[in-house]
């Protein structure tokens, strides 16, 4: 009951925050410390109904149709905290909880003011709408168990990826904040630039690992052989990260060059609308028809569609209102400087991320023109190969300029080692049989990209050479992970035949057991010299629950084999550990980049 | 009209040139039965799953199953790829591919369950 209060009043104080907030800058200062006070309780009230929600899962109280549908008595610990973001209305409160813990920071330590604080606030009052029209304490009729977590999520990454993914969400609202609050107020100044930059490395670092791990669970679980499918809800999350990419680049950018201001505002706004769009489409039922990972629709849409798209146009309202108060100045256009390479791969982010956005987009925009139409994976995998590999030749020359605009390397050496990567690069594909061109291309210069990096890595700050060497390298295994992987289809092992040959190796079945609780039945396997395990997940009733895949991980490439289809088939992903080792990478360099920001 | 505003619109007059090229090869339309017999090229249909016994069939190869449509057509489908999970359940499905010599041959399939994260036919 407490939790059903503290609900209702964090909402509605949220709501009323706002309402204070509203008069703005020439507002009584009295008001002000009422809406500041009104702020704080509203969080407290979250904190409550956040914690008496968790408690509600933990103690099995399945009298809420939420504990009902996503926990049982039967599921673990974790599994059990997990299921507190595993729906809709239970993630909604996980980013308005996120959300007002920032606020909260921001508020006490005095870090943004009005109207910057106004924005922020006008998020979360937002958030607030949204959970009313999805409250996550709706009662249901009293049930002994609940439908229990779907086994596919009843994994270690799939718990801890949502709350990740959140945060990111929650944190990128800052630099939205900031630069919508800088444009309010009576003179737009620079600083809000170094207020944004740790907070958009922050959410940026923080979606980033979010997808990461959405993609090695969905390999290492999923069996269907890949890590990225194109849906969605996964486009949903990558063009925000895309555009955060942009983001970063263009804040570190404006730092110097005034010029980029006005892109840097348009970027921070733009970058946290995408967010709210790719929320409208998964959570507002639109995308039903095309996606199996979308979230159901129902009359709510109405709510979070008008939400959403009022806070899109008072951002893009206010933007265009006060444009012409920002400098506008000759953009870099000065070929052989840092300043330009820094501009270009901001739009080459942008010229990718549009790319995915139509995309994912699609469906909805030709339903609203009247003839409903989807793309396939492959307008993806294809469109998005020229801008790559324009970004990987851009990030080829990203050492050789300092900010100076001073050639800061020798050009010979230069050309010497470039040249040197891309022959290795071609030499790689020769080895795997990769003959597109345009594949060849982009491998050669990720190859060229790593050679510079790591021979001229003093002439760059050292958490921009790993993140770059992150971006190569996750390109290379991208690109050799999936057009140079082969697989062998239909294995069925027969009395005259107990040993297949596939890769050159014998496979044998080895028998399978089940566990104790006949919760999971393992299928053994052996494969030359090492032996693979199929593990099947059953619910309680005895229900087939998933499937996981039996990977071998070698120097070369991972042998994966998976049942699908009822048919047993083993592929082979030549480099697929680049893909993890350039998401490590990429992490490390913004967190790297993050803790200098925050040194300073 | 200074230069910079013409090198702003040819970037992207560039990039949007090049995105809808890139859509057109690859949109397949979302259609009704009778329209995805007439098609040549890669379309979505949406239909009913007809259930009952021998309507769902599965060889070695490939799994077939029927759609009906608002109209009333029907579409004989067969699919050689991943069955989702939840098929057997489902009540719509959408499949896309092409119609070739009587079949509908599908190389995307998904079934439309109320939610993934959900059982069906509850209220909210």
């Amino acid at each position: 009951m407490i939790g059903v209060i503290g609900f209702f009043f964090a909402c509605l104080l949220s709501i009323l925050a706002f309402a204070l907030y509203l008069p703005g800058g020439n507002g009584k200062k009295k008001t002000f410390q009422a809406a500041n006070k009104i702020y704080y309780a509203s969080v407290i009230c979250t904190i409550i109904a956040s914690v008496f929600f968790l408690q509600a899962i933990l103690a099995d109280k399945f009298q809420y149709a939420y504990v009902l549908e996503h926990s049982s008595k039967s599921l673990g610990f974790w599994y059990k905290v997990a299921a507190f973001w595993a729906g809709q209305e239970g993630s909604f409160l996980l980013w308005f909880l996120l959300h007002g813990l920032i606020g909260v920071y921001f508020l006490k330590k005095n870090k943004m003011e009005q109207p910057t604080f106004f924005i922020y606030v006008m998020v979360q009052a937002m958030l607030a709408l949204f959970l009313l029209a999805k409250n996550p304490f709706m009662l249901a009729q009293m049930q002994a168990d609940g439908a229990g977590l779907n086994p596919l999520l009843q994994d270690f990454w799939m718990v801890i990826h949502p709350p990740v993914v959140f945060i990111g969400y929650a944190a990128f609202a800052v630099p939205f904040a900031y630069a919508l609050g800088n444009l309010l107020g009576r003179q737009p100044q620079g600083d809000w630039i170094k207020k944004s930059l740790p907070w958009a490395l922050f959410a940026w670092l923080s979606l980033g690992a979010g997808i990461f791990m959405g993609g090695y669970w969905a390999y290492k679980t999923l069996g269907w052989g890949g890590y990225w499918g194109w849906d969605p809800v996964e486009n949903a999350s990558l063009v925000p990260w895309l555009s955060g990419g942009a983001l970063v680049h263009l804040l570190y950018l404006a730092r110097r060059e005034p010029a980029v201001e006005r892109l840097a505002h348009f970027s921070a706004i733009l970058t946290f609308c995408l967010v709210l769009y790719g929320t409208f489409l998964t959570r507002s039922g639109v995308l039903s028809d095309f996606s199996v990972h979308a979230f159901s629709g129902d009359d709510s849409y109405i709510l979070l569609a008008g939400g959403i798209f009022i806070v899109i146009g008072i951002a893009f309202a206010i933007f265009l209102y006060r444009y012409k108060s920002l400098p506008g100045l000759e953009l870099p256009t000065k070929t052989e400087s840092r300043a330009f390479l820094l501009f270009i791969g901001a739009l080459l982010f942008y010229v990718i991320a549009l790319l995915v956005f139509i995309g994912m987009s699609m469906p909805f925009f030709s339903t609203l023109l009247g003839s409903p139409q989807n793309v396939s994976a492959s307008f993806y995998n294809r469109s998005l190969l020229l801008p790559v590999a324009m970004l990987m030749l851009a990030l080829v020359f990203s050492p050789i300029f300092d900010w100076l605009g001073n050639r800061s390397v020798n050009s010979l050496e230069f050309y010497v080692i470039a040249s040197t990567g891309m022959v290795a690069g071609c030499v790689l594909c020769l080895f795997y049989g990769l003959w597109t061109p345009l594949y060849l291309v982009i491998a050669a210069f990720s190859c060229a990209c790593l050679a510079v990096h790591a021979l001229f890595s003093r002439k760059m700050s050292l958490p921009a050479v790993i993140s770059h060497m992150g971006i190569a390298v996750l390109v290379v295994g991208i690109i050799f992970s999936s057009a140079a992987s082969t697989t062998e289809e239909n294995l069925v092992f027969s009395a005259d035949q107990p040993v297949l040959q596939v890769y050159g190796r014998g496979l044998s079945y080895a028998g399978a057991n089940m566990s104790e609780d006949y919760r999971f039945a393992r299928y053994e396997f052996s494969f030359g010299e090492d032996s693979l395990t199929l593990l099947t997940k059953l619910t309680s009733d005895g229900q087939l629950a998933a499937k996981e895949p039996a990977i071998l991980h070698e120097a070369l490439g991972d042998f994966y084999l998976a049942e699908q289809n009822k048919n047993l088939s083993m592929s082979f992903k030549p480099l697929i550990i680049l893909v993890w080792l350039g998401c490590i990478l990429i992490t490390t360099g913004i967190l790297m980049a993050l803790a200098k920001q925050i040194k300073k | 009209m200074n230069r910079r505003h013409i090198v702003i619109l040819l970037f992207i007059f560039a990039v949007g040139a090049y995105a809808l090229t890139e859509l057109s090869v690859s949109l397949s339309p979302y259609v009704m039965i009778s329209q995805a017999k007439a098609s040549s090229v890669s379309v979505q249909v949406k239909g009913k799953l007809i259930k009952g016994d021998g309507a769902i069939t599965q060889d070695k190869q490939s799994l077939h199953f029927i759609l009906k449509d608002e109209n009333g057509d029907e579409l004989p489908v067969s699919y050689g790829g991943e069955v989702p999970e939840n098929f057997e359940h489902a009540t719509d499905v959408v499949v896309i591919g092409k119609y070739t010599d009587g079949i509908f041959h599908a190389e995307k399939l998904l079934a439309k369950c109320p939610s993934k994260y959900q059982k069906e036919g509850q209220n909210k």
